[in-house]
C-alpha cells in the first residue's frame, strides 16, 4: 500500500509527460518519418502566418474565461444564498443528472433548440412568430459563441456545485457559517467572509480544470462554436486534418501553443484570485457588520424573522432562477434530441414529429447496441481500476498522516490532475505516437488505461474531500478495540464511505461514456463507443440515429447515479445515520 | 469420465468427420468452380488462400449510415465467402488514415500496421502515394479489375490528373449534384451568374460546405472552372500565376457571401449537415457528389419529397473513389481479396441500388457476362422520386490537378477562416 502513490504517480505523469515531449520535438522541426531530423523554427513561424491565429486565440480566451466566470458566479451565488437550506438539496437532486450527460449530447441538444429551424422557434411557429420558415437570424452558430459559452456552463455549474457540495460537507463549513451567524454576522457576510475562502481554495483545482476544459475541448467547439474567428482546438484539428502531411509538424506546434495558451490563462486566473482576495480581506476588515450584529444577536433577537437570516432577497431568488433555468435547459436539450429517434419525418414548423416510428430502434438495434456494450465495458473497468487506486492512494495519505510523508504525498498527488490541466489532444498525440514506437498492440486494456487518465482524477476529486472529512475516531476506536489497519479499512472506513465511493465510480462511469478524443485517438478508432459513434453521426447528419446514441448517453450514466443513492438507502436502511455520512 | 458419455463422445467424433469430409468436398468443388471461371487469374487463389482467417481493418468515411450499412453487408459476404473479418475503421475524414500510417512509419512499424484497407482519392491518394506509403501495384491483378470501364470512365485510372499505377483500385464514380427544393426554388439556377442572382433575390437560403470538405472544395473548383477562360490551365499543378487565375473566383464569393445563409460567415461542415439544413428548411440548396443521393434520403425521410438534384448547364465536376492498402498493411491478402469482392459484379449492383447507397458502378456493365448483368438488370427496375439519369446528368468535368484542391483550400481557410 506505500507504494500505491508513487505507482499510481508513474501510471498518470509518466505518459502525460512523455506524450508532451513526443509533440514538443515535431514543433521544432524533428519529425523523422518526413525526413526532417533537424531543428529548426519553421514549424513555429509558419503557425504564427496562419491567418485568424491571434484572433483564434483571444477568442478561446475570452470563451474559456466566461464559461468558467459565469459557472463560478452562478455556483458561489447559489452557495451564498442557500447554504446548508432545503434549496440546495433540491439543486443537488435537479442539478445531479446533469452531471451524467456527455459534453456532446447537451451541445447537440442546446444546438437543436436555438437553430432558426429549432425548438424553441418551431414551438412559437407559425401561430405567434408567423414563421412559415425558418427566420434568417443568426443563432446556432452564433458569431460571438454564447451558445457554445451557454453550454459549457449548463455542463459545468453541475459538475462545481457538487464538488463544492462535497468539499463542504468534508470540511463542516455549516458549523462554521452557524457560529458566524450565531456572532451575528447576517447569512450573506458569513458565508462570503468564514465560509468561501476555504470553499475557494479547495475548488480551486477543479476550477482550473473547468477553465482548461472550456478552452480545449473538441465536442463542443465542434458543434456550437462560430467558423470565424475559429476555438483554438477547432483550428488545431483542422491544421492535424489537412492531408498535406507537412503540416504536422504545425500541428504539433499547435499542440504546443495550445498547452501554452491554457497555461497563461490559468497564470491570469490565479492573478486574479490574489487580487479579488486581497480586495476581500480589506473589505472584511472594514465590514460594517463587526460590532453592530453581535450586539443584535446578544439582544436575543429572533435571527428567524430578522432581515438578514431565512427571507430571501432579490439577489438569491435571482441565483436560484438562474440555476433552475439552467437545468431546465439542459433537460430539454436532452429530451427532445432523443425525440428524433422516434421520428419519421419532423419538418419545420412542427414542435412534434408529424409521422413517428420505431423503424429505427428496430432495425438499427444492433447498430446501437455494439457501441453501448464497448462503451459500458471500458466505463466500468476504467472506473473500478481507478476507484481502488484511489482508495489505496487515500488510505496511505491518512496511514501517513502525522509524518512528513502526508505533506509530500499530498503535493504529489495534485500531479494527477494534469490530464484534466494538459488540453487532451495535446498530449494524447504525443502518447499515441509513444505507444507505435514500443510496438504495444492496440487492445482493451490499452483504452481501459487511457480512460483512467482522465476518469482517476475526477473519482480522486470527488472521494478525497469526503475521505479526509471522515472522522479519524472512528478508525481509532476499531484499532482501540484490536482490529488492524487492512480490517479497519473493510469493516470501518469503506462501508462508512459507501455512499462517496458509490458516488464517485458513477462520477467515473459518466466521465468515461463522455470521452471522446482519447477513444478515438489512442483506441485508433477500433473500439467505437456510443459518443464516438455520436460525434461522428454528428459530422454526417443523420439525427435520427444520433438522438438514440444521445438517448443512451444521457441514460446510461444517470442509471449508475441513481444505483449510487439507492444502495446506501438499502444497505443501510437500519442504520440511517450511516446513509448520511 | 463416465461410461455413458462414450457412446456421446463417439458420436460427437463421427460427427466431426462428417463435417469435415463435407467441408473437404465442398472446399474442392468451389475451387473447381472457381477455377473454371478465373482461369486466367489462378495466381489470385493463393492470395485467397492466405487470407483466409485474416482480419482486415478497413478505414472508411462513417459519416453516412446507407454507407456505414453497406460495408456491413460486404463484412458478411467476406466472411461468408472467403472467411475473411472485415472490420469498418472510421473515419470521420480520410486524413486521419493517412496520418495514422505516417505516425506507424515515424514509430519504425513497417509491419502489421494497424489499417489493412483505406476508402480514398485525390490529395489524400497524392500525398501516400509521394510519401511511398501504399503497397502496389495491386489493382490489376485483381480478377475482377477486367471488369473495370477504365476506356469511358477515365477517372477510374486518373485519379485528380494523378495517374493511380495501380496502387489503388476504383470502387465507385461520382460527380458533383445540386440538390433543391422543388417546392420552394421554382427554376434552379445552372450556372454561377444565375446562382449569385437567385441569391441576391433569397437572402440566405444558399450556402456549401465548408473547405477542407471535399464537397466544399469541389464547389470551388466547380466555380473556377465557369470563371477561367481557359479550363487546360486546371489540368497542370499550381503555378505562380495561382493568384491571378482565382481572382474571378474571389470577387464571386465575396458578392455570394454576403448573401448566404449565416450572411457567409458560417458554413455546414459537410454535405450530409447540409442536407439536414435543407430538410429544416433553413436553405433551399444542398450538393452530393452521390446522384443517387437525392432519392434515397427522400426515401430515408432525410430530405423532403420535394428535394430534387440537377446540374449544371456546362456540366459539373466528376471524379471516382478508390480501395488502397497500406505498404505496412497487417492483411495486404486479405485487403486483395475485399478490393477484389467490392469490384465484383454483385457487390458493384447492390453499391448502385437507390435503396442501399446509390453509388454510381465503375464497371462496363454492358461488358458482363450475362449471369452478372442480372444484378444490375435488377436494380434498374427500380424508377426512383428524385432518380438523376445519366441523361439528365450530362457530360461530368475532369478533376482539377490535386494541387488545385490544396491551393484552394488553403486560400479559402486564409480569406474565411478554418
Amino acid at each position: 500500500m506505500r507504494f500505491a502513490p508513487p505507482i499510481t504517480l508513474l501510471l498518470f505523469l509518466a505518459p502525460i509527460l512523455c506524450g508532451l515531449c513526443a509533440v514538443i520535438l515535431p514543433s521544432f522541426g524533428y519529425f523523422p518519418a518526413l525526413g526532417l531530423r533537424t531543428f529548426s523554427l519553421a514549424p513555429m513561424r509558419e503557425l504564427f502566418e496562419i491567418p485568424f491565429l491571434v484572433s483564434s486565440a483571444l477568442f478561446t480566451i475570452k470563451c474559456g474565461f466566461s464559461a468558467t466566470l459565469i459557472s463560478c458566479v452562478i455556483v458561489f451565488s447559489v452557495f451564498c444564498s442557500f447554504a446548508y437550506g432545503r434549496v440546495i438539496g433540491s439543486l443537488r437532486l435537479m442539478l445531479a443528472p446533469l452531471l451524467s450527460v456527455p459534453h456532446a449530447a447537451v451541445a447537440l441538444g442546446i444546438g437543436f433548440l436555438f437553430a432558426p429551424s429549432g425548438w424553441f422557434i418551431r414551438l412559437l411557429s407559425p401561430q405567434i412568430t408567423g414563421f412559415s420558415e425558418p427566420p434568417l437570424w443568426l443563432t446556432n452558430p452564433d458569431p460571438y459563441g454564447l451558445l457554445y459559452v451557454l453550454a459549457l456552463v449548463i455542463k459545468e455549474v453541475p459538475f462545481l456545485f457538487l464538488i463544492a457540495l462535497a468539499s463542504q460537507n468534508a470540511n463542516n463549513s455549516d458549523k462554521a457559517l452557524i457560529t458566524a451567524q450565531g456572532l451575528g454576522y447576517p447569512r450573506r457576510e458569513a458565508f462570503l467572509h468564514v465560509v468561501l475562502p476555504e470553499l475557494y481554495r479547495r475548488m480551486r483545482l477543479p476550477i482550473y480544470a473547468v477553465l482548461a476544459f472550456s478552452m480545449s475541448n473538441l465536442e463542443v467547439a465542434l458543434t456550437l462554436a462560430p467558423g470565424r474567428p475559429p476555438l483554438f482546438s477547432r483550428l488545431l484539428l483542422d491544421i492535424y486534418n489537412d492531408p498535406d502531411l507537412s503540416l504536422q509538424t504545425v500541428a504539433a506546434s499547435a499542440a504546443l501553443l495550445q498547452v501554452l495558451l491554457v497555461l497563461l490563462a490559468i497564470v491570469i486566473w490565479r492573478i486574479g484570485e490574489l487580487i479579488v482576495f486581497n480586495l476581500w480581506r480589506q473589505s472584511l476588515a472594514r465590514s460594517k457588520y463587526q460590532d453592530k450584529k453581535i450586539l443584535l444577536s446578544l439582544r436575543g433577537k429572533d435571527c428567524r424573522h430578522s432581515k438578514y437570516s431565512l427571507k430571501y432577497s432579490f439577489g438569491d431568488i435571482l441565483a436560484g432562477a438562474t440555476s433552475i433555468g439552467l437545468c431546465i435547459l439542459g433537460s430539454l436539450a436532452i429530451v427532445l434530441l432523443p425525440i428524433w429517434s422516434f421520428a419519421k419525418v419532423w419538418r419545420f414548423p412542427a414542435a412534434l414529429p408529424q409521422k413517428w416510428s420505431f423503424e429505427l430502434w428496430s432495425s438499427s438495434a444492433m447498430r446501437i447496441i455494439e457501441p453501448w456494450n464497448t462503451s459500458l465495458a471500458i466505463a466500468l473497468a476504467a472506473s473500478a481500476c481507478a476507484l481502488m487506486l484511489c482508495v489505496l492512494c487515500l488510505e496511505q495519505e491518512t496511514r501517513s498522516k502525522h509524518r512528513i510523508a502526508r505533506k509530500y504525498s499530498d503535493k504529489a498527488l495534485l500531479a494527477i490532475y494534469l490530464p484534466l490541466v494538459i488540453p487532451q489532444i495535446s498530449f494524447l498525440l504525443g502518447i499515441q505516437i509513444l505507444l507505435f514506437s514500443f510496438s504495444v498492440p492496440i487492445a482493451m486494456p490499452i483504452i481501459i488505461w487511457a480512460h483512467m487518465l482522465f476518469v482517476l482524477p475526477y473519482i480522486f476529486l470527488s472521494l478525497g474531500d469526503n475521505w479526509r472529512g471522515l472522522d479519524q475516531r472512528y478508525q481509532l476506536t476499531a484499532q482501540t478495540l484490536g482490529s488492524n489497519r487492512n480490517r479497519t479499512m473493510l469493516l470501518v472506513t469503506l462501508p462508512m464511505l459507501l455512499k462517496p465511493l458509490l458516488t464517485a465510480f458513477a462520477l467515473g462511469i459518466a466521465v468515461s461514456i463522455a470521452l471522446y478524443a482519447p477513444t478515438v485517438l489512442i483506441g485508433a478508432g477500433r473500439f467505437p463507443t456510443i459518443t464516438s459513434e455520436a460525434v461522428a453521426l454528428a459530422a454526417g447528419g443523420d439525427r435520427r440515429l444520433l438522438g438514440a446514441f444521445a438517448l443512451l448517453q444521457a441514460t446510461t450514466p444517470f442509471l449508475f447515479f441513481a444505483l449510487a443513492l439507492l444502495i446506501p438507502r438499502i444497505v443501510w436502511r437500519k442504520r440511517a445515520f450511516m446513509a448520511g455520512v | 469420465m463416465s461410461h455413458s458419455s462414450i457412446p456421446s463422445l463417439l458420436r460427437n467424433l463421427l460427427r466431426n468427420y462428417a463435417l469435415a469430409v463435407l467441408v473437404a468436398v465442398l472446399l474442392l468443388a468451389s475451387s473447381f468452380g472457381a477455377t473454371i471461371a478465373h482461369a486466367d487469374h489462378g495466381a489470385f487463389h493463393k492470395t485467397e488462400d492466405k487470407a483466409r482467417g485474416q482480419t482486415v481493418w478497413f478505414a472508411a468515411w462513417a459519416g453516412s449510415e446507407k454507407i456505414n450499412e453497406y460495408l456491413r453487408w460486404v463484412a458478411q459476404e467476406v466472411d461468408k465467402r472467403y472467411g475473411v473479418n472485415l472490420k469498418h475503421f472510421k473515419l470521420e475524414s480520410t486524413s486521419d488514415a493517412v496520418r495514422r500510417v505516417l505516425a506507424e512509419k515515424s514509430a519504425g512499424k513497417h509491419t502489421k500496421g494497424g489499417i489493412d484497407l483505406i476508402w480514398i482519392n485525390g490529395e489524400n491518394f497524392r500525398a501516400m502515394k509521394e510519401q511511398k506509403l501504399l503497397f502496389g501495384p495491386f489493382a490489376n491483378r485483381l480478377p475482377n479489375a477486367k471488369y473495370v470501364d477504365y476506356k469511358n470512365k477515365p477517372a477510374t485510372s486518373t485519379d485528380f490528373t494523378i495517374p493511380t499505377d495501380g496502387y489503388e483500385s476504383p470502387w465507385g464514380t461520382a460527380q458533383l449534384v445540386f440538390i433543391y427544393d422543388k417546392a420552394r426554388v421554382a427554376k434552379p439556377p445552372k450556372n454561377l451568374k444565375q446562382l449569385l442572382a437567385y441569391a441576391k433575390k433569397n437572402e440566405g437560403r444558399f450556402t456549401y460546405p465548408a473547405p477542407p470538405d471535399f464537397i466544399g472544395t469541389t464547389f470551388l473548383k466547380q466555380a473556377l472552372y465557369d470563371l477561367v477562360e481557359d479550363s487546360e490551365v486546371l489540368a497542370r499543378p499550381v503555378g505562380d500565376d495561382f493568384h491571378k487565375i482565382t481572382e474571378p473566383l474571389w470577387s464571386f464569393l465575396e458578392q455570394l457571401h454576403s448573401v448566404m445563409w449565416q450572411k457567409g460567415k458560417n458554413f455546414p461542415k459537410n454535405w450530409p449537415k447540409q442536407n439536414q439544413l435543407l430538410n429544416d428548411g433553413e436553405v433551399y440548396f444542398s450538393l452530393t457528389f452521390n446522384p443517387g443521393d437525392v432519392a434515397s434520403s427522400i426515401a430515408q425521410g432525410t430530405l423532403p419529397e420535394s428535394a430534387r438534384g440537377y446540374v449544371f448547364k456546362k456540366g459539373t465536376i466528376g471524379n471516382a473513389h478508390f480501395v488502397a492498402i497500406p505498404y505496412n498493411a497487417n492483411a495486404k491478402e486479405g485487403a486483395q481479396v475485399v478490393a477484389n469482392f467490392l469490384l465484383s459484379p454483385e457487390a458493384q449492383a447492390r453499391k448502385a441500388d437507390l435503396e442501399v447507397w446509390g453509388d454510381p458502378s465503375v464497371l462496363a456493365v454492358n461488358k458482363l457476362p450475362k449471369a452478372a448483368r442480372a444484378f444490375f438488370k435488377e436494380i434498374e427496375g427500380k424508377a426512383k422520386v428524385g432518380a438523376l439519369s445519366a441523361k439528365e446528368l450530362g457530360k461530368s468535368l475532369p478533376e482539377p490537378h490535386p494541387s488545385w484542391s490544396e491551393s484552394l483550400k488553403k486560400e479559402w481557410q486564409k480569406r474565411y477562416g478554418g
